[in-house]
């Protein structure tokens, strides 16, 4: 008996970390798109939330347990720091992927409204990159301008986020993340569940 | 008992100059915070010698240089160019220089990372530190699926390219949901055939073994290790101090 959870365990452990992999292809794929244009930048968290919701839902189907979750979470952040960001991300990725594996854990991560509504919060994870934008504007301007951003550039980002842009693009994430999931089950599990593996 | 311990003296002797995986990811933390503490020139100089002084005691002097080199070329770059601001190719040509320029420690500190820790290692040393084993299962697997995945990606996509519904813009705009589709339902299945050989590969290999697993190389804290982090903390402890006394940096 002993024997068979744990097969099962790590079998799901491996499955996890195939789809956290095609998360974070997703992540640079969009983030490679978005990132060079002002108008884009503000709208990244938007479209890793849709495009990465069916993958959040596989990766909860094949492995339902709060550890996938917290890695799916806290490895963007470490990429950023690696890429040599500014080093707050964590602090952001964390409590995002804590929430969401509670969530989840309510529907014992099989039930797909709540692992939705696991996604939501899971999705602002993203925001560690961007809430220096208000949190310490003139940091983040002074820095972003020192990184040889161009003063257009600068220009152009303070101009399009006030204050009131911060909780329009939570909302605005949390709508996608719901979309996507949306997505997930009217289209995707008709065709996963004929391959038999839903 | 004697005599294992003496191998383990020995096996630790042997890679001396080689770092722990965990003062690896303890450093590149630590020197990216402080990277960030500073803006002038001389700041950032000292910052990337001391990360290449890191690079190269860590057996890859050659990349050290490299990165070192470029470094100071786009520093140089940035100087003779900056007077003549007004046209536009010389602002994109400013910019990608200072944004190289800024992010280069932190890349040449996560390349090295990346390249001279082997997996093994890096599983050994996450057994040490007592990570559930689902952590450190899961975190092992990420890192080996990219070239994996791009294999797949790369077939799915001639496959769907014969019937014109391909991954790109056209298609996105006109049939968003379509493509999205006939890109991710192939994209699954794949992923969970990776991911069943993977596991049964696995398990073949004794994952699932309940005892005390081994490893290869010794993993452990050696002189070195100690050395750097507490160099990097008294740099760490000193840019506070002059951060604190108002110095700028």
């Amino acid at each position: 008996m002993e024997n068979t959870r744990k097969t099962k365990s790590s079998r799901g452990a491996i499955s996890a970390g195939v789809f956290i992999a095609l998360y974070l292809v997703t992540y640079f794929i969009v983030g490679a798109i978005t990132m060079p244009v002002a108008v884009l930048f503000v709208l990244m968290p938007e479209a890793v939330a849709l495009l990465a919701a069916p993958t959040y839902h596989m990766m909860l189907t094949k492995s339902p347990s709060w550890i996938s979750i917290l890695i799916a979470a806290f490895l963007p952040s470490l990429l950023l720091i690696a890429s040599g960001h500014i080093p707050i991300a964590p602090l952001v990725a964390i409590p995002a992927g804590i929430v969401a594996a509670l969530i989840a854990g309510k529907g014992n991560y099989k039930s797909f409204r709540w692992n939705s509504v696991s996604h939501m919060f899971f999705s602002l994870n993203l925001f560690g990159g961007f809430i220096p934008i208000w949190v310490m504007r003139d940091y983040f301007f002074q820095d972003t301008f020192e990184r040889g951003m161009s003063q257009e550039f600068c220009d152009a980002l303070r101009a399009l986020t006030p204050w009131w842009v911060l909780p329009v693009i939570i909302i605005a994430t949390m709508l996608c993340s719901l979309l996507g999931s949306v997505f997930t089950q009217k289209v995707l599990s008709k065709h996963l569940e004929k391959a038999g593996v839903l | 008992m004697k005599q294992s311990e003496n191998a383990f003296c020995c096996s630790c002797q042997k890679n001396r100059n080689r770092f722990d995986p965990r003062t690896k990811i303890m450093l590149l933390i630590l020197l990216d915070i402080l990277l960030f503490m500073g803006h002038s020139l001389f700041y950032e100089s000292c910052v990337i010698l001391f990360c290449a002084l890191i690079v190269a005691l860590g057996g890859q002097s050659k990349s050290a240089l490299k990165f070192t080199t470029a470094f100071f070329l786009f520093a140089v770059t940035e100087h003779i160019i900056t007077p003549y601001m007004d046209m536009f190719v010389i602002t994109l040509i400013h910019f990608v220089a200072v944004c190289v320029r800024k992010v280069l420690p932190c890349f040449m500190l996560a390349k090295w990372l990346v390249t001279s820790t082997e997996v093994s290692e890096f599983v050994a040393a996450m057994w040490k530190i007592k990570m559930p084993q689902e952590v450190i299962v899961t975190s092992s697997v990420i890192f080996r699926c990219f070239p994996t995945l791009k294999e797949e990606w790369n077939a799915i996509q001639n496959a769907m390219k014969m019937r014109g519904i391909e991954f790109r813009l056209r298609n996105l705009i006109i049939s968003p949901v379509q493509t999205m589709e006939h890109l991710l339902v192939p994209m699954f299945i794949a992923t969970l055939n990776i991911s069943d050989e993977l596991s049964a590969a696995a398990l073949c290999r004794g994952l699932d073994d309940p005892n005390q697993h081994t490893c290869m190389k010794e993993v452990c804290f050696q002189v070195y290790d100690c050395i750097f982090l507490f160099l990097t903390m008294l740099f760490f402890a000193a840019v506070c101090f002059l951060k604190a006394w108002g110095y700028p940096l």
